[in-house]
């Protein structure tokens, strides 16, 4: 057995926090809109670009990236929404319509980032491709700063959308737009507007999880490909229809695809650690196979009652 | 007033409506009545927005309804309980009772949730349950008071009984007959009981086949010699 290792353990911890930002925005569009958005992860790298500028070009600390990154990852998302589900679905587009219209505005992003990415390395010699920022992460009682603040942002972020979904009036109408869309608009909601705003939440908490990327790791114009499969594995062990389940799924595919990288390119070898999707690709596979309903569709009370009485 | 003119509806490609024309009466209960699957749901529901309209029209004192949002109508003062899906069940109680007022302010709103736990005193124990977790009768008394609350102008009620014992849905249709009274409401009743209903009601709509087979007073359907037989069930 190999010792755990701080650095493992650092990595692991920053990585699912920033994932659960991820696929609790994956899983809160999916529910109210029903549509599988592939162009999640770019909604993310949109935001180590929009950082990197602001850091590199403006002088700004990292952290103080997040604010802009989230109104600027809220607006992409709203822009999808407004622009191409929304008239698809007055139109009365199924959800594979839907989901190819999330490819294809993932493609435009993708686009835009890379010219984004040319653009800031001509004009300002700034490195956009293969980068990371860890060198200006401050110091937190002798650990990079981000191992403290990805891991706390991420539990004000859960804690602040249980409030907003339990105990604000537009948060439950949310709720009831998202069970019931006839019925909420019949007492007066418009749905409309908490699907939009809901598309707005989604892409700003891919915007703080973007700025904070190039802290952790190494950054390049097509991460958002790579992320988006441990989102969707995240989403889908959550059960796809469950805010806090993405959270615990989030938490979950993060630890494994980290740790269990870190320990396989231990004790095989670093040739290993190219085939990291494996993890959390196999992880999903598992749950559509044997719990399609995610962790939050077990009824663990009954299991844990028969595994008693066995 | 409500006037419904040639209209034309259904659900994108299926017509259900044939030429409906209808008006209903204000302070009075309009009672639409007819066999299953006629298309009394589907009138109730193109009122509020619900269907595919493809030609006519649906006035509310002068303004045109068809083309709106259907949240848009809510706020003019028509409130309207489904048939179906008439809870939401994955939110407690209180929290379906807070959204029914969704667009009236905070304080008007707690004092009619105490009006209607009055009348339905068995919402009190239940307040912080899911709805989800309560029996059908159960369900159907929260979302008659969901209706209640909004204190809407006009009151479109989709089978308000069904899933009651006989002495809750005798309430019902006693505080219904309240409405009018009181309240000068306009109520518009589709009744799967037709004589209870066109007991209490003073107009009434005959659908049949998804057009109107039949308009006039209560009494006189009640009274028809061929319709009330053929249609109603009555001898
Ligand atoms: N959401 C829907 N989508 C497609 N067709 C529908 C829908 N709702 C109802 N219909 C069809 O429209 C027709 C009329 O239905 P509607 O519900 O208006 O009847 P109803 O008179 O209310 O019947 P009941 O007394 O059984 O409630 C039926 O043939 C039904 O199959
Ligand atoms: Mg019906």
């Amino acid at each position: 057995m190999v010792a755990l290792s701080l650095p493992l353990i650092r990595d692991a911890v920053i990585f699912a926090s920033l994932l659960t930002m991820l696929s609790t925005g994956l899983t809160l569009t999916y529910m109210t809109t029903r549509v599988p958005n592939f162009a999640h992860g770019e909604f993310a790298t949109m935001n180590v670009y929009l950082n990197l500028a602001l850091v590199q070009v403006l002088g700004l600390s990292p952290y103080l990236g997040v604010v802009p990154s989230f109104f600027f990852g809220g607006l992409v998302a709203l822009l999808l929404y407004l622009a191409v589900l929304k008239p698809l679905l007055d139109r009365g587009a199924n959800y594979v319509i839907l989901m190819i219209a999330t490819i294809a505005y993932d493609m435009i992003l993708i686009s835009i980032i890379n010219i984004i990415a040319d653009y800031l390395n001509r004009v300002y010699k700034i490195q956009t491709r293969l980068f990371q920022l860890k060198g200006l992460d401050l110091d937190l009682l002798g650990q990079p700063m981000i191992f403290t603040v990805a891991p706390a942002l991420s539990l004000i972020i859960i804690t602040v959308l249980y409030f907003f979904l339990n105990k604000t009036k537009f948060g439950i109408a949310m709720r009831a737009a998202i069970e019931n869309p006839s019925l909420a608009e019949v007492i007066g909601i418009n749905i409309n507007l908490t699907y939009a705003f809901s598309w707005f939440i989604s892409g700003g908490l891919a915007g703080l999880a973007g700025a904070l990327l190039p802290l952790y790791m190494t950054c390049n114009p097509d991460i958002g490909v790579r992320l988006l499969i441990s989102i969707f594995a995240a989403s889908i062990v959550g059960g796809l229809t469950n805010i806090y389940g993405a959270f615990l799924g989030g938490l979950l595919i993060g630890l494994a695809e980290t740790l269990g990288t870190g320990y396989l390119s231990i004790m095989v070898g670093p040739w290993i650690v190219p085939y990291r999707p494996v993890i959390p690709l196999s992880l999903m596979l598992l749950t559509l196979l044997f719990a399609p309903r995610g962790l939050t569709g077990v009824d663990w009370r009954k299991l844990l009652r028969r595994e008693a009485e066995a | 007033m409500i006037v419904v003119q040639n209209l034309n509806a259904g659900y994108r490609r299926l017509q259900v409506l044939f030429d409906v024309s209808a008006s209903f009466q204000v302070g009075k209960i309009n009672v639409i009545v007819g066999p299953n699957g006629s298309g009394k749901s589907t009138l109730l529901k193109s009122i509020f927005g619900l269907t595919s309209v493809y030609s006519g029209s649906v006035k509310f004192n002068g303004v045109e309804l068809t083309g709106r949002p259907p949240h848009d109508i809510a706020r003019l003062g028509i409130a309207y309980l489904p048939q179906l899906n008439k809870v939401f069940e994955n939110l407690t109680v209180e929290e379906n009772l807070l959204m029914a007022g969704y667009t009236l302010n905070k304080s008007r709103l707690l004092e009619k949730i105490e009006e209607v736990i009055e009348i339905f005193p068995i919402i009190k124990k239940y307040r912080k349950t899911k709805t989800g977790l309560l029996s059908g009768g159960e369900r159907q008394m929260v979302a008659t008071a969901m209706a209640l609350i909004r204190e809407p102008k006009v009151m479109m009620f989709d089978e308000p009984t069904s899933e009651l014992a006989p002495k809750m849905a005798k309430s019902v249709l006693e505080k219904i007959v309240e409405l009018r009274d009181k309240m000068k409401m306009t109520i518009i009743l589709v009744e799967q009981n037709a004589k209870k209903a066109l007991e209490i009601g003073d107009r009434s709509y005959l659908l049949v086949g998804g057009r109107v087979a039949f308009e006039g007073g209560c009494r006189e359907l009640l009274s028809h010699p061929q319709l009330s037989t053929l249609y109603l069930g009555l001898r």
